[in-house]
C-alpha cells in the first residue's frame, strides 16, 4: 500500500535501510538462550604469521546483550593477533563485505591492540597478569580501539584453557624485543611493494631533498636551510638525519649540546614568519660556568631568529604553562572507561550520568585547550607577524601536537590526504615522538604508564574538521561543526587575551575561505565527543541507515548523477560516451550502514529483546513479530 | 478598551541592536497596538523593521541622562536592544510594550486583524479535519467509526466535534466512559497502523479514585479496541507517570486501570516530566546557552543540570516503546498520563512519526500537528503564554510542544533523508506556537476556537506556510520517501543539543545556511537536468 502510494522523488532511490533497535530496558528482558552454532571457519594467516596456541569450544558472548547468549568457536593466538573463529562472514551482504578489513577481521584483536585482560572467577572480575595459579572461567579483553570481548571458557578443556590463557597473557604482556614485533617478520615475508603512483606520494622527510622541497613549498628557503650534519646520527639519535635550521646558524653550533637548544624549523607562514621548535638545554644546578656557557650559547642562537625590528621571536614554553602529559594520560584513561562497556546494563547505567561522567574525565576540556593553544600561536604568526618558538624538554610530545595542529589550521596543503600524511611523517615520525614508549608497544613495565596516548589529542582534535580536510566538496560543513564565542584564557595575560579574542572573533565574523586559514570553534557546546571513534562498538548508539553517513552518501550519489547527466549531454556522437561507464559508487547499496560508518560493526547480531509479555504469553501462539527482519521495499521498481 | 489608551508616546528616535552579527539600525521607532516598527531614515537602504509585540517575553529598561535602553527578550529566544532618545519617551514606550505584549484577550489579538495579500480567509481551515483522517482509516479497517457524540462539546470540552471510536461502541456508552475519565477524555483513536493491524489510542486517566471505581462502558470500550484489531489481540497501557504517581493520583480521584478490570491489557509506566519542572528545565537550558563565558566543563555540567536532553531521551524512548509494541509485538497501545493533553500527545504523535511514512511528508506532518496537538486539545494558550525569559512565575506554562519539536529534530538529524520537511518548519512552528499573526495556535481547544470564531476570522498558519515562496525554507532537499519505520538511537550519547534553535541568535546560523543553500543548488540542478521526467510530488499524501 505504501510502496504503491509513494513514488520516489529522486532518481537514485534505493531500498531504504531498516533501522530497528529495541527500546526495552535490560531489566525488562527475561530470556536466557544460548545459540549453539559451531561453524568451521578457517584461520586466515598473513605472510610470516604463525599460530601459537588455540582452544576450541569457546563461547563468545554477544556484547550488546546481558543475557549470556553467544556463539561457539575456536579461540586462537598467533604472533600477530588473537582471533575468534566462529562467526561466519558469508552472512554479510555483498555490499557489506565490500567494506571488510582484509587484514584484521571483526573478531581479530591484534596483540598490540590489547589494553587490559580480565578474568572472571566465581562472578568476580580480576585483572590478569603474570603467572596464573588458577584459570578463569571467563576472559574479558579490553582493546585499545575500545572493543570489549567476552569469552566463556567453561565448556573448554582444562588443558586448552591453560594453554590459551597463559599464551595470550604472555604474548600481550611480556616485554618484547623490538625485532620480535610481528611487523618485521611480515615485512620479510611480504616484500612485494606495488609501485606507488608519484602523485600519491607521501613525503617521508628522510632525505635532504624532501626538506628542501618543503622549504620551497612554504617559501621558507629565504631564511632557513636544510642541513645534513646529523647524517648517520652523529650529532644526536633523537633528531632526524636531515632537518632545517635558520640560515645564519653556524653548523658547528648544532653539535654543541647534542641538538638541544637548536631552533628546528617546522613550517613557514605566507608572510615569512616561521614556526620553530626547540628542546630545552639540560638543566644544570650550581655549575655556574656551564650555565653561563649555556646562556651565551642561547643568546647567540636567539640572535639568529630574533632581530628586531626585522624579525621578532616569541617563545612558547609548553612544558611550563600548558598541559602536562600526566593530565592528558589521566583524562584519557578516565574518558575511555566510558566506552569500554561490558554489557548493555552497564551502558544504561552510564547513560544516565553521561554528561557528568564526560565532564569529570575533562577530556573534552583538554581537546579545547589544545585547539586554543594552536589558535593562539596561529594568531602570533598570522596577525602579529612574529616567529614562534615552541619549547619543550625533548620537543617531541606537545611540540608535535601543537605544531601539527597549527599547520592543519593554516596550511591547506596539510588538509589533503597526502599533505596530512606528510605532516604526520614530518612532525610526529621525524619529529621524534616516542611512539614505542608512549604506546608501550614493547610492554616495558618500567615505562611510566602516563607517557602513553599523547598522540590521541591530535586525532581527537582533528575529529570535527576531518571530513572537510579530505573532501573538498564537504568543506563548507566544517564551520557547521564548530561554533562561536570564547572563554577565559588559562595562564595568560590580558593583552594576549585581547589579541586572541579579537583575532578569533574577527575571523569568525567574516565569510570563510575554506582553502585558507581555518579556525575551529572552541566554545563549550562545540566540542563534542568524536562519535565515530568512541561510540562505534556500542550497539545502542548506532543509527542504522541514518546519520551523517546517509546524508553524505545521498549527496555523493546526487553529485555523481549530475555529473553523469552532464557528461551525457556533452558526449560526442561517435560513441565515446560508452567509455564513461558507471564508476563503482562506493556507498551505493549501503543498505545497512550505520551512522558511524565506516567505523561501526558491520555485522549485527540479531538480538532484539521483546516487550515483557510473560503476563499473557500462555495465550499467544501468534507469529513473533519481534524476530521479524524489516522487509526491504524496493522503491526503484515501483 | 482601546489600544491607544495604552500608548502614551507612540514615536521616538531610536537605535536597534540585534546581536553581534547584524549591524545596528537607526531610525524612527513607532509603537502600534500590535507592533513595534523601526523605520530607517529616507537615506537608508534597509527595510522597515517590524516586531510583533506578542512575541516579547520580558522587558528590561535602563535610563541614562537623556536616553533610555530597553532590552527585549523575545519568545523565540532572540535578544534585542533599543536605545531610545529621551528618558520620558523611553519609559513610556517600555510601559506600553509591557502592557500590550501581555494582553490576554484573544479576539483583540493580531490574528484577528492580519489580512495578508494573496491569502483568503478560511482557505486552509478545512484542510485537516478529523473526517479527513477518518477517510484514510476507513480504507484500512472497518472496525472504527466517526462519532459526533461531542458535536456540541458537552461530552468532552477539549475534544473536537468528531472523534474516531470503535464501531461496536455506541454514543451512549462513549458518554458514560467520558464521565469516568478526567476532563471527559475517553479513549479515542490516534493512529491505525495498517501493516500490523494495530491501533494507537489515547485518553486521560480513569477516575478510579480511592474507592477503586470501575466503569463497565469504559471497560467495554477498551475491549472493543482489542477486538477491532484482531481476535485475541493484546494491548499495552503506556502510563506516562511512574507507578507510584499513578497510585497517588487515586487520592485525588484519578488513578489507573485495574488489571482485573481490563483483561488483555498490560500496564507499563514510563514517567515523563511535565508542567513546571519541564518549564524550569527549558529556562535553565536557555540560561546556559546565553552564558558567554564558559569552558567545556561548566557547559557540560549545566547541560546535564538542566536535564533537557534527558527529557528528550525519555520522550523519544517512550514513543519508541509504543511504536515497538505496535509494529513488533502486534499489540494495541493506549497512552495516557493524567489530563491526557500533554505528555500523552507527545508520545502518540512521536510514535506516528516513527511508524507512519505519510506523517513524515510535509502535508502529513502538518496534519499530524493539527490532529494530534491542536484538535486533540493541547492547551496552547496556557502552555505557550510565556517562553524562557519571562519573569512571571509559570502557572500553566510548559514547553511540551517544544519538546515534541526537539524530538522531531533529533529524528530528522538521525534520519536525514526520511523527513520531507526540514529544520525550517520546526523553527517556524516553535515561533508561531508562542506568537503568531495566524490563528492556528490560538486558544486551548476546539470549543474555545469555535466561540472566538477563529476559523472564520483569522488566517490559518498552514495556508501561510504552504505558499510557494515559503517552501524553500521549510523543505528537506534530501528527502527520499522511506516506507519503513525509523528507529532512532535514544541514548544521550546519540542525542544532540538543537543548536539551530537554542543557539540560533547567539551564533550565526550562516554556515549551515550556506551548506543547505549549496545542497538546494545541487538538488535543483539535478531537477533541471531531468526536465523530461515529471515526478509525482511526494508531498501530496497519496490517498
Amino acid at each position: 500500500m505504501l510502496g504503491k502510494g509513494v513514488v520516489g522523488g529522486g532518481g537514485g532511490t534505493k531500498a531504504p535501510k531498516p533501522s530497528f533497535v529495541s527500546y526495552v530496558r535490560p531489566e525488562e528482558i527475561h530470556t536466557n538462550e544460548k545459540e549453539v552454532t559451531e561453524k568451521e571457519v578457517t584461520l586466515h594467516l598473513l605472510p610470516g604469521e604463525q599460530l601459537l596456541c588455540e582452544a576450541s569450544t569457546v563461547l563468545k558472548y554477544v556484547q550488546e546483550d546481558s543475557c549470556q547468549r553467544g556463539i561457539y568457536g575456536k579461540l586462537v593466538c598467533t604472533d600477530f593477533k588473537i582471533a575468534f573463529l566462529g562467526d561466519d562472514d558469508s552472512a554479510l551482504d555483498n555490499d557489506e563485505t565490500q567494506f571488510k578489513n582484509k587484514v584484521i577481521g571483526e573478531n581479530d584483536i591484534t596483540l598490540h591492540c590489547v589494553d587490559q585482560i580480565y578474568g572472571v572467577f566465581d562472578e568476580k572480575k580480576k585483572t590478569l597478569f603474570g603467572q596464573l595459579k588458577k584459570y578463569p572461567e571467563k576472559l574479558i579483553i579490553h582493546c585499545k580501539d575500545l572493543r570489549v570481548f567476552h569469552f566463556c571458557l567453561r565448556y573448554t578443556k582444562e588443558e586448552e584453557v591453560k594453554r590459551i590463557v597463559s599464551g595470550i597473557i604472555h604474548h600481550t604482556q611480556a616485554p618484547k624485543l623490538l625485532k620480535r614485533l610481528f611487523l618485521f617478520s611480515y615485512a620479510a615475508a611480504a616484500q612485494n611493494h606495488a609501485a606507488t603512483d608519484p602523485r600519491n606520494h607521501t613525503v617521508m622527510f628522510d632525505t635532504l631533498k624532501d626538506w628542501c622541497w618543503e622549504l620551497e613549498r612554504t617559501k621558507g628557503s629565504v631564511k632557513y636551510k636544510a642541513v645534513s650534519v646529523n647524517e648517520g646520527y652523529k650529532v644526536c639519535e633523537r633528531l632526524p638525519a636531515y632537518f632545517v635550521v635558520p640560515t645564519p646558524l653556524p653548523e658547528e653550533e648544532l653539535s654543541r649540546f647534542q641538538g638541544h637548544g637548536i631552533p628546528l624549523w617546522c613550517w613557514s607562514c605566507h608572510n615569512g614568519c616561521a614556526l620553530l621548535k626547540m628542546s630545552a638545554l639540560p638543566k644544570k644546578e650550581q655549575d655556574d660556568g656551564l650555565s653561563q656557557m649555556q646562556k651565551s650559547f642561547l643568546d647567540g642562537i636567539y640572535k639568529t631568529i630574533h632581530r628586531p625590528p626585522y624579525e621578532i621571536v616569541k617563545t612558547e614554553d609548553l612544558s611550563s604553562n600548558f598541559l602536562s602529559l600526566q593530565d592528558i594520560q589521566t583524562a584519557y584513561s578516565k574518558f575511555k572507561q566510558l566506552f569500554l562497556i561490558d554489557n548493555s546494563t552497564e551502558f544504561w547505567d552510564t547513560d544516565i550520568k553521561w554528561f557528568s561522567l564526560l565532564e569529570s574525565s575533562s577530556w573534552l576540556d583538554i581537546i579545547r585547550r589544545c585547539l586554543k593553544k594552536a589558535i593562539e600561536i596561529t594568531e602570533c604568526l598570522e596577525a602579529q607577524n612574529v616567529n614562534v618558538l615552541l619549547l619543550e624538554e625533548n620537543a617531541s610530545d606537545l611540540c608535535c601536537l601543537v605544531s601539527s595542529l597549527v599547520q592543519v589550521m593554516m596550511d591547506p596543503h596539510c588538509r589533503t590526504r597526502i599533505g596530512f600524511q606528510s605532516l604526520v611523517q614530518k612532525e610526529w615520525i621525524m619529529g621524534g615522538h616516542s611512539f614505542l614508549d608512549r604506546c608501550n608497544h614493547l610492554r616495558q613495565s618500567d615505562k611510566e604508564e602516563h607517557q602513553r596516548q599523547l598522540s590521541l589529542p591530535l586525532t581527537q582534535s582533528k575529529s570535527s574538521p576531518k571530513r572537510g580536510f579530505f573532501r573538498e566538496e564537504t568543506d563548507h560543513l566544517i564551520k557547521n561543526l564548530l561554533g562561536k564565542r570564547i572563554s577565559k584564557l588559562i595562564n595568560s595575560s590580558d593583552e594576549l587575551h585581547d589579541n586572541f579574542r579579537e583575532f578569533y572573533d574577527s575571523w569568525h565574523s567574516k565569510p570563510t575561505d575554506y582553502h585558507g586559514l581555518l579556525l575551529p570553534h572552541i566554545e563549550g557546546p562545540e566540542i563534542k565527543v568524536w562519535a565515530q571513534r568512541y561510540l562505534r562498538w556500542i550497539p545502542e548508539a548506532q543509527i542504522l541507515g541514518g546519520g551523517r553517513a546517509a546524508t553524505v552518501s545521498k549527496l555523493l550519489e546526487m553529485m555523481e548523477e549530475v555529473e553523469r547527466l552532464q557528461e551525457k549531454i556533452d558526449a560526442r556522437p561517435h560513441g565515446q560516451g560508452a567509455l564513461l561507464a558507471e564508476a563503482p559508487l562506493l556507498l551505493r547499496g549501503s543498505a545497512r550502514l550505520s551512522a558511524l560508518f565506516p567505523f561501526a560493526l558491520l555485522q549485527r547480531h540479531p538480538s532484539k529483546p521483546v516487550l515483557p509479555t510473560s503476563g499473557w504469553k500462555a495465550l499467544g501462539d501468534e507469529e513473533d513479530l519481534a524476530k521479524r527482519e524489516d522487509e526491504f521495499v524496493d522503491l526503484g521498481d515501483v | 478598551m482601546e489600544f491607544s489608551d495604552l500608548i502614551r508616546t507612540g514615536r521616538a528616535q531610536a537605535k536597534l541592536l540585534r546581536g553581534p552579527e547584524a549591524p545596528p539600525l537607526r531610525g524612527t521607532l513607532c509603537l502600534t497596538g500590535h507592533h513595534l516598527l523601526l523605520s530607517p531614515g529616507p537615506q537608508a537602504t534597509s527595510e522597515l523593521w517590524l516586531l510583533l509585540l506578542r512575541s516579547v517575553d520580558s522587558i528590561e529598561k535602563r535610563v541614562a541622562s537623556d536616553s533610555g535602553t530597553i532590552t527585549l527578550r523575545c519568545k523565540d529566544l532572540r535578544v534585542l536592544q533599543l536605545e531610545i532618545e529621551g528618558v520620558e519617551a523611553s519609559l513610556d514606550i517600555a510601559r506600553s510594550i509591557e502592557a500590550l505584549s501581555s494582553l490576554e484577550s484573544v479576539i483583540t489579538s493580531f490574528p484577528f486583524f492580519y489580512r495578508p495579500k494573496g491569502l483568503r480567509l478560511g482557505d486552509a481551515w478545512h484542510f485537516h479535519p478529523p473526517e479527513r483522517y477518518y477517510k484514510r482509516v476507513a480504507r484500512e479497517t472497518n472496525a472504527w467509526r466517526l462519532s459526533e457524540v461531542n458535536e456540541d462539546f458537552s461530552v468532552c470540552p477539549s475534544y473536537p466535534r468528531a472523534v474516531i471510536v470503535p464501531r461496536s461502541v455506541d454514543d451512549g456508552a462513549l458518554a458514560r466512559s467520558a464521565r469516568f475519565r478526567q476532563g471527559g477524555r475517553f479513549p479515542v483513536l490516534s493512529y491505525h497502523h495498517a501493516p500490523s493491524g494495530t491501533v494507537l489510542v489515547r485518553s486521560s486517566q480513569p477516575l478510579t479514585g480511592p474507592q477503586k471505581r470501575r466503569c463497565a462502558e469504559d471497560e467495554e470500550l477498551l475491549r472493543a479496541v482489542l477486538a477491532g484489531a484482531r481476535p485475541g489481540a493484546r494491548g499495552f497501557i503506556v502510563d506516562t507517570r511512574s507507578s507510584q504517581a499513578a497510585k497517588q493520583a487515586r487520592m485525588t480521584g484519578g488513578g489507573t486501570e485495574a488489571k482485573a478490570a481490563y483483561p488483555g491489557w498490560k500496564r507499563l509506566h514510563r514517567p515523563l516530566e511535565r508542567g513546571q519542572p519541564l518549564q524550569e528545565s527549558f529556562v535553565r537550558l536557555v540560561e546556559a546557552c546565553g552564558d558567554l563565558q564558559q569552558s567545556t566543563d561548566s557547559w557540560l555540567r549545566r547541560l546535564e543540570g538542566c536535564c533537557w536532553l534527558a527529557h528528550v531521551k525519555e520522550a523519544l524512548s517512550t514513543a519508541c516503546l509504543a511504536a515497538q509494541g505496535m509494529e513488533r509485538e502486534g499489540a494495541c497501545i493506549l497512552v495516557h498520563g493524567a489530563e491526557g493533553t500533554d505528555s500523552t500527545l507527545l508520545v502518540t504523535s512521536l510514535a506516528q512519526l516513527i511508524l507512519d511514512p505519510l506523517s513524515r511528508t510535509m502535508a502529513g506532518f502538518q496534519e499530524l500537528v493539527e490532529r494530534e496537538w491542536i484538535q486533540a486539545g493541547h492547551p496552547f494558550q496556557l502552555r505557550c503564554a510565556h517562553s524562557a525569559f519571562s519573569h512571571a512565575r509559570p502557572k500553566h506554562e510548559a514547553p511540551t510542544f517544544l519538546l515534541f519539536l526537539d524530538c522531531v529534530w533529533q529524528l530528522g538529524r538521525q534520519f536525514p533523508l526520511s523527513l520531507e520537511f526540514g529544520e525550517g518548519l520546526l523553527l517556524a512552528l516553535f515561533e508561531h506556537a508562542y506568537a503568531s499573526p495566524f490563528g492556528t495556535f490560538l486558544c486551548n481547544s476546539e470549543k474555545e476556537r469555535c466561540l472566538c470564531e477563529v476559523r472564520t476570522r483569522t488566517h490559518s498558519l498552514w495556508s501561510g506556510l504552504n505558499q510557494p515562496k515559503e517552501q524553500r525554507k521549510l523543505r528537506n532537499p534530501l528527502y527520499a520517501p522511506n516506507p519503513l519505520a525509523i528507529w532512532p538511537s535514544v541514548e544521550l550519547q546519540s542525542l544532540r543539543l538543537w543548536q539551530g534553535l537554542f543557539l540560533r541568535w547567539i551564533r550565526p546560523p550562516e554556515p549551515s545556511e550556506v551548506a543547505w543553500e549549496k545542497v538546494w543548488q545541487i538538488v535543483t540542478d539535478k531537477e533541471k537536468t531531468k526536465l523530461s521526467q515529471p515526478t509525482v510530488s511526494a508531498s501530496e499524501p497519496q490517498l
